[in-house]
C-alpha cells in the first residue's frame, strides 16, 4: 500500500505529460526483423502524422492526444475523435434504446421497431455520442419504415392519443388540438407557429383522400420522421441576435427537462417534467436538482443506470463468454448465469445501496452471493437461493474485479489473460488510451508454453524494446489479479509454481508498489485518475458528447467534489446543477 | 411537391405476391407490375464482397501455375466454379498496419488510423462498394449484411463506409433484411385486405405528402445550426431522398426469375443464436440472391465472420469446437482447424456462386455479369497480424471484362487497391480507388481482359 495523499496531486500533475510521452514511445514500430526497433516518433504536439516513412514497413499513423490541463491536475485530452473545440450542444440523435423508450411512452406501443435498426457506433463505450450520429441512408430509411409501421399500428386508436371529440368539436379543430398536444410530446416542447402550419397543411392534404383518423395517422408518421423528434435539438441561442458569440445562455425549461430525462431515464420527459417546464419551474438549480432527485428515486432510473454501467464497464459482452469445456468443465451455463447475476447485483448494490461509492466499486469488500456461488467459489460465503450481501474482507477478493464474472470475462477461453484485465483497468477505470500493437507483433508475442506461468511468458513484453512502453502500463495490473483463474476461481499456484502478484505502478499512476490484488485495488481506488475518469465518463454520457476544453472549469469542480465524497449520486446531482449542463454557449 | 408514378396492380399480381410470401405483409412493393426491361446484352454489373477473419495460409492455399487447372484442398469448395475463379495473391493490403481493425478497412484502400477511440469508429473515407453504389439506380443502392458470427458488440462491425466516420453497420437479422428489400408499402394491420389499384395511389400520395412535410421540418433548421449539425441534417435528408426513389422505382424484375423468397424462413430463425449461424448465413444468401434476381440491388457486402465474432464453431464444424476462432488462428504454425473453418466459409460463398449461376441473364447468367470477392483482414502468413502476402478469391467476369481461371502472384510492393480499380473499370467507372499512394490509380495488371 503506498502513500497517496501527499504526493497524489504532484504526481498527477506530472502524470499527464508522462503518460503522453509514454504513448509516444508506444508508437515506435516493430520492424519486420523481430526485436529491432525503430526510433521513437516525434513528440505529441509536433506536426500531424505525415504517413508512413518511406522505405519502412507500413508504420501505423497514430495521432496522439494533446492535452489541456487545469492547474489542479484534471486533464482533457484532445486528439482523434475528440472534438476539443467542438459545439457544446450538438444535435443528438436518439440512441436505439432512447428511441424505443420514447415511442413506447409517446404512443403506448409494445412493439419494438428498433429490432431492425442498425446498431449504433459506440464511442468510449456509449451509444449516445453525437460525434458518431451521422444518419446514413440506411438509418434515414429505418426511421421512416418504423414511423410507417407505428403509424399503421396506432391508426385504430389514433383519436385517443389526444383527447378531443371530433363529433362535437369538429374534425379540423380536433386536428389542431392533436398537432399541438401530440406535437408537444413528440418534440418535447411546444410547436412554433411555422411547425404547426406544416402539420396542419399535411392534415388537410391527407384529409382530401382519407378519413380523419387516417389523416391523424399521417401526422404521427410525419412527427416520427421529423428531425425535431429524432434529434434532441437545443434551440436556445440559435436565433440571430439572441446572444453574443461565446456567451453562455441558460437552456429553457423544456431543454432542461429533456436533458434530465434522457440522462436519468433514457426517455422523453414525463408529464410532471413537462408541467414543470410549462410552468417555468425548471429555472433555478434548486428546481433542477429537485427534479433530478425525483427521477433518480424512481424505478425507471434503475434500468437507465444499469445501462450506464453496462456501457461504461462493457458488461454487455457477458453473453458471448465461452470457455473451453476441456479446461473448465465447471463453467456450466448455470454457473455463467450466476456469475453474471453477481456482477449485476454488485453494481446495483454499489450504486443504489452505497450511493455509487467509487471506492466500493473498485475495492469494496462486499459482494452479492447465493448458495450456488458459494459452492462455485468454494469459500462458503453465500447461502440460500437469493443473492445477498456477504462480507469478503477476511478473504482477498475486492470490488468489481474480484468477482468471478469479471475475471472470466477478462480472460481467454482456456486461461486467464493479464493483458485483458490490465487493459480494462487502464482504459475503463483510468480512461487511458493504449494504441494498437505494432505490425507483425504476433511473431514475438508470448507463445503458449505448458510449463511457464503467465508472469514468465509475459516477460517478453517488458524485455523487448517497443513493447515495454505500453505493456508496463497494462501487464503489472493484470498480473496483480493472477490469483483469479480463467473462470474467476481463487488459486495460489499456476503450473505448480507460486503466483507472484507483486508489482509496481507506472510513474504516471503515481508510482508505488503493491504485493497482491487487495493492495493493488485499494491503491487503485485512491488513484486520482480514477476520479478524473469517472467524471469524464458521467459527463460524456450526460451530455452525449466527448469533453471539450470549455468543460474544464465544470469538470474540475466535479472532480474535486468526487475526490472528497467518492459518491456518484452526488456527482449526478452536481452534474445537473453545473453550468455545462444548464447552459449553452453560443457558437462563436 | 412529390411526383409519384402511377402504378397499376391487378388482382393476379396481388395473388402472386400473396402466394409466394405466404405471410402477412399486407402489400409489398414487389407486387408492382414487373417493369419491362431492356433486352440489351449489356447487363448491369454487380459487385459482392464477402469478409471473413484471421488470414489464410498462403503456401497451403495457392495452386500451381498461372492458369487454374487443379485447385488445392483449401480451395476445393470452389471446384465447380474453377473456370470462373480469379486468385490473386502476394500483394500487401493497402493501408494495413498491425491490427484486425486496420485489416477490416480493406474496402477503403486508405491508410488506417491508430488505436484509442478511433478503433471504435474507424472508417477513414468512402469504401469501394459505396463508390460503385453511388451510381446505382436500384431500389437499394447497396446492402450490408452480417451474421451473428460478425459479432454483436456495437463497435468493430462495419466493413463498408459511406464516408469518413459513416460506418454502414451490417444487418444481422434476416427478417429485417427481408423487410428492407421486399417491403415498401404497408397498410394497417395484417387483417386488412390488400388495397387495390386506387388505394395504392392513395398510399403513395400520402407517403409523398408526409415526406414533403418532413422535408419542410428539416428546412426550418438549415440556418440556425452549426456547420457540423448542418452536415448531419443534410446527410439525413439525403437518406430521405432515397425513400423517394423507392416510391418512384420500386424495383424491377428482369428475366422473369424474380422470386420472392420464403419470408417464414427469415422470420423463424433466431438470429442471435450461435448455433443458427449456418442457417442465418444461408437465409441471408438466399435473400441476397432473390434481390439480385429482382434487380433490387447490385452491390452488397457481407461480413460472414468477424475477428471478435463467433467464439466457437464447434457446434456446426466438427473438430473445431472448444476454442475461439481468434485463438485457433493465433495458436502459431498451420492449424488445420483454421483451414477447416476457412473452407466452411468458402462453401457458403460457393453456394452464393451457385445461386448467381442459376439466375439467367440473356444467354449468360448473373455470375457472369458479377464479380464476387472474398478476403480476410490478414495476410497469408502463419501467425497473421500482418498485411503482407494477401490472398484474394474473386469469381465472375463482371460482364466479360475480367480474366477468369487465373492464379496470379504479385510482388509485395503491389497493394490490393488496383484490384478495385480494375473492377471499377469493368463497371465502366474508371477512376482512382483509395489513397493514390497505394497505386489504385491504375487497374491491376493482368486482371482486365484486352
Amino acid at each position: 500500500m503506498m502513500h497517496w495523499n501527499a504526493r497524489a496531486k504532484r504526481s498527477l500533475a506530472r502524470g499527464a505529460t508522462a503518460l503522453l510521452l509514454g504513448l509516444a514511445g508506444c508508437t515506435g514500430s516493430i520492424s519486420e526483423e523481430p526485436g529491432k526497433r525503430e526510433g521513437p516518433r516525434p513528440a505529441p504536439g509536433a506536426s500531424p502524422a505525415e504517413g508512413p516513412a518511406k522505405g519502412s514497413p507500413v508504420v501505423p499513423d497514430r495521432e496522439l492526444p494533446s492535452s489541456t490541463r487545469a492547474a489542479d491536475g484534471f486533464t482533457i485530452e484532445c486528439g482523434p475523435n475528440k472534438a476539443c473545440e467542438g459545439e457544446d450542444s450538438p444535435l443528438r440523435r436518439l440512441s436505439n434504446h432512447e428511441y424505443l423508450n420514447t415511442v413506447r411512452d409517446l404512443l403506448g406501443t409494445q412493439s419494438d421497431p428498433t429490432q431492425a435498426f442498425a446498431a449504433e457506433t459506440v464511442i468510449d463505450g456509449f451509444d449516445n455520442n453525437a460525434l458518431t450520429q451521422l444518419a446514413t441512408e440506411q438509418i434515414a430509411q429505418q426511421y421512416h419504415a418504423a414511423a410507417r409501421t407505428l403509424a399503421a399500428e396506432v391508426l385504430p386508436r389514433v383519436e385517443t392519443l389526444v383527447a378531443c371529440d371530433a363529433a362535437s368539436a369538429g374534425e379540423r379543430p380536433c386536428a389542431e388540438t392533436f398537432v399541438e398536444g401530440f406535437g408537444k410530446r413528440a418534440f418535447r416542447r411546444p410547436l412554433q407557429a411555422s411547425e404547426k402550419d406544416i402539420f396542419l397543411r399535411l392534415y388537410d392534404k391527407a384529409k382530401g383522400t382519407g378519413t380523419h383518423a387516417e389523416s391523424l395517422a399521417a401526422l404521427v408518421e410525419a412527427f416520427l420522421t421529423s428531425p425535431q423528434f429524432l434529434y434532441r435539438m437545443e434551440l436556445t441561442g440559435r436565433t440571430a441576435g439572441q446572444a453574443k458569440p461565446g456567451e453562455a445562455l441558460p437552456l429553457d425549461g423544456w431543454e432542461i427537462a429533456s436533458r434530465l430525462s434522457y440522462m436519468l431515464w433514457q426517455t422523453m420527459p414525463d408529464a410532471e417534467l413537462m408541467e414543470a417546464a410549462e410552468a417555468g419551474r425548471l429555472r433555478t438549480i434548486e428546481q433542477i436538482a429537485a427534479q433530478a432527485r425525483r427521477l433518480l428515486a424512481a424505478d425507471r432510473a434503475r434500468d437507465a443506470m444499469k445501462r450506464f454501467f453496462t456501457s461504461w464497464l462493457e458488461l454487455d459482452t457477458f453473453r458471448d463468454v465461452e470457455k473451453d469445456p476441456m479446461v473448465y468443465p465447471e463453467f456450466t451455463a448455470e454457473v455463467k448465469t450466476e456469475l453474471v447475476a453477481e456482477v449485476e447485483a454488485f453494481i446495483d448494490h454499489v450504486f443504489w445501496e452505497r450511493k455509487g461509492n467509487l471506492k466500493d466499486l473498485i475495492a469494496g469488500p462486499t459482494s452479492l452471493r447465493n448458495a450456488k456461488l458459494a459452492a462455485f467459489y468454494g469459500d462458503g460465503l453465500g447461502a440460500g437461493p437469493a443473492l445477498a450481501p456477504v462480507d469478503l474482507s477476511r478473504g482477498k477478493r475486492r470490488g468489481l474485479l474480484g468477482t468471478g464474472g469479471m475475471a472470466a470475462k477478462l480472460a481467454t477461453v482456456h486461461d486467464s489473460d493479464p493483458v485483458k484485465r490490465g487493459l480494462f483497468v487502464r482504459e475503463k477505470l483510468l480512461c487511458g488510451h493504449i494504441p494498437d500493437a505494432p505490425p507483425d507483433v504476433m511473431d514475438i508475442a508470448p507463445k503458449p508454453d505448458p510449463a511457464a506461468t503467465k508472469r514468465e511468458r509475459f516477460e517478453v513484453h517488458t524485455n523487448i524494446g517497443g513493447c515495454d512502453v505500453c505493456h508496463k502500463l497494462i501487464d503489472p495490473i493484470g498480473l496483480g489479479l493472477e490469483n483469479l483463474d480463467g473462470i474467476g476461481r481463487w488459486r495460489d499456484t499456476e503450473k505448480g509454481k507460486p503466483i507472484i502478484t507483486a508489482g509496481q505502478w507506472a510513474p504516471e499512476d503515481g508510482g508505488g508498489t503493491f504485493t497482491d490484488s487487495v493492495g493493488m485495488l485499494e491503491s487503485l481506488a485512491e488513484n486520482p485518475r480514477v476520479y478524473d475518469c469517472a467524471v469524464k465518463t458521467w459527463m460524456r454520457y450526460a451530455l452525449g458528447r466527448s469533453e471539450i476544453k470549455r468543460d474544464l472549469p465544470t469538470m474540475t469542480k466535479l472532480y474535486e467534489r468526487l475526490r472528497t465524497s467518492s459518491d456518484m449520486h452526488e456527482l449526478v446531482l452536481d452534474i445537473v446543477q453545473s453550468d455545462t449542463f444548464t447552459k449553452r454557449v453560443v457558437a462563436p | 411537391m412529390t411526383k409519384t408514378k402511377t402504378m397499376r396492380i391487378d388482382r393476379r399480381t396481388i395473388l402472386r405476391g400473396a402466394g409466394q410470401i405466404g405471410l402477412a405483409l399486407p402489400l409489398l412493393d414487389v407486387m408492382q407490375p414487373r417493369r419491362a426491361h431492356a433486352q440489351a446484352a449489356d447487363r448491369p454489373r454487380k459487385f459482392f464482397y464477402f469478409h471473413t477473419a484471421h488470414g489464410i495460409y498462403k503456401d497451403v492455399w495457392r495452386p500451381q501455375g498461372e492458369k487454374i487447372t487443379t485447385l488445392t484442398d483449401y480451395l476445393s469448395p470452389f471446384e465447380k466454379h474453377k473456370n470462373e475463379l480469379i486468385l490473386l495473391s502476394g500483394m500487401r493490403q493497402a493501408g494495413g498496419s498491425s491490427s484486425h481493425n486496420n485489416g477490416i478497412t480493406c474496402l477503403t484502400a486508405l491508410a488506417s488510423g491508430g488505436g484509442g477511440p478511433a478503433r471504435e469508429v474507424d472508417g477513414l473515407g468512402i469504401s469501394f462498394d459505396q463508390i460503385l453504389a453511388s451510381k446505382q439506380t436500384t431500389k437499394m443502392k447497396s446492402v450490408q449484411l452480417g451474421s451473428k458470427a460478425g459479432g454483436n458488440s456495437a463497435g468493430n462491425r462495419a466493413i463498408s463506409w459511406a464516408g469518413k466516420g459513416q460506418a454502414l453497420i451490417p444487418q444481422n437479422n434476416p427478417y429485417a433484411f427481408f423487410q428492407q428489400l421486399f417491403s415498401g408499402v404497408q397498410t394497417g394491420g395484417s387483417a386488412a385486405p390488400a388495397p387495390a389499384g386506387p388505394d395504392i395511389e392513395k398510399i403513395h400520395a400520402r407517403r409523398g405528402s408526409v415526406l414533403d412535410a418532413v422535408r419542410e421540418n428539416f428546412a426550418l433548421f438549415e440556418r440556425n445550426v452549426s456547420s457540423e449539425d448542418k452536415r448531419r441534417l443534410d446527410a439525413h435528408l439525403t437518406g430521405l431522398r432515397a425513400i423517394e426513389r423507392e416510391l418512384t422505382s420500386p424495383g424491377a424484375a428482369p428475366g422473369g426469375m424474380c422470386a420472392t423468397p420464403d419470408l417464414a424462413a427469415a422470420q423463424q430463425v433466431d438470429w442471435n443464436a450461435n448455433d443458427n449461424v449456418p442457417t442465418i448465413i444461408k437465409v441471408q444468401m438466399d435473400l441476397l440472391a432473390a434481390a439480385v434476381s429482382c434487380d433490387l440491388t447490385r452491390v452488397a457486402t457481407f461480413r460472414l465472420v468477424g475477428a471478435w465474432g463467433l467464439r466457437d464453431h464447434g457446434s456446426f464444424i466438427p473438430g473445431c469446437g472448444g476454442n475461439w476462432h481468434h485463438d485457433i488462428a493465433h495458436a502459431g504454425g498451420v492449424d488445420k482447424r483454421h483451414i477447416t473453418i476457412s473452407k466452411w466459409y468458402y462453401q457458403h460463398i460457393a453456394y452464393f456462386l451457385d445461386k448467381l449461376k442459376a439466375i439467367p441473364e440473356g444467354d449468360k447468367d448473373a455470375l457472369y455479369n458479377s464479380v464476387v470477392m472474398h478476403s480476410t483482414e490478414y495476410g497469408g502468413n502463419e501467425n497473421h497480424h500482418g498485411h503482407a502476402d494477401m490472398c484474394y478469391v474473386l469469381a465472375g467476369s463482371c460482364g466479360g471484362k475480367l480474366a477468369t481461371g487465373i492464379n496470379k502472384i504479385y510482388p509485395g510492393t503491389t497493394t490490393h487497391a488496383p484490384i478495385f480499380t480494375a473492377i471499377a473499370h469493368a463497371f465502366g467507372m474508371p477512376q482512382t480507388i483509395g489513397d493514390p499512394k497505394f497505386g489504385g490509380t491504375e487497374p491491376l495488371p493482368g486482371l482486365l481482359v484486352g
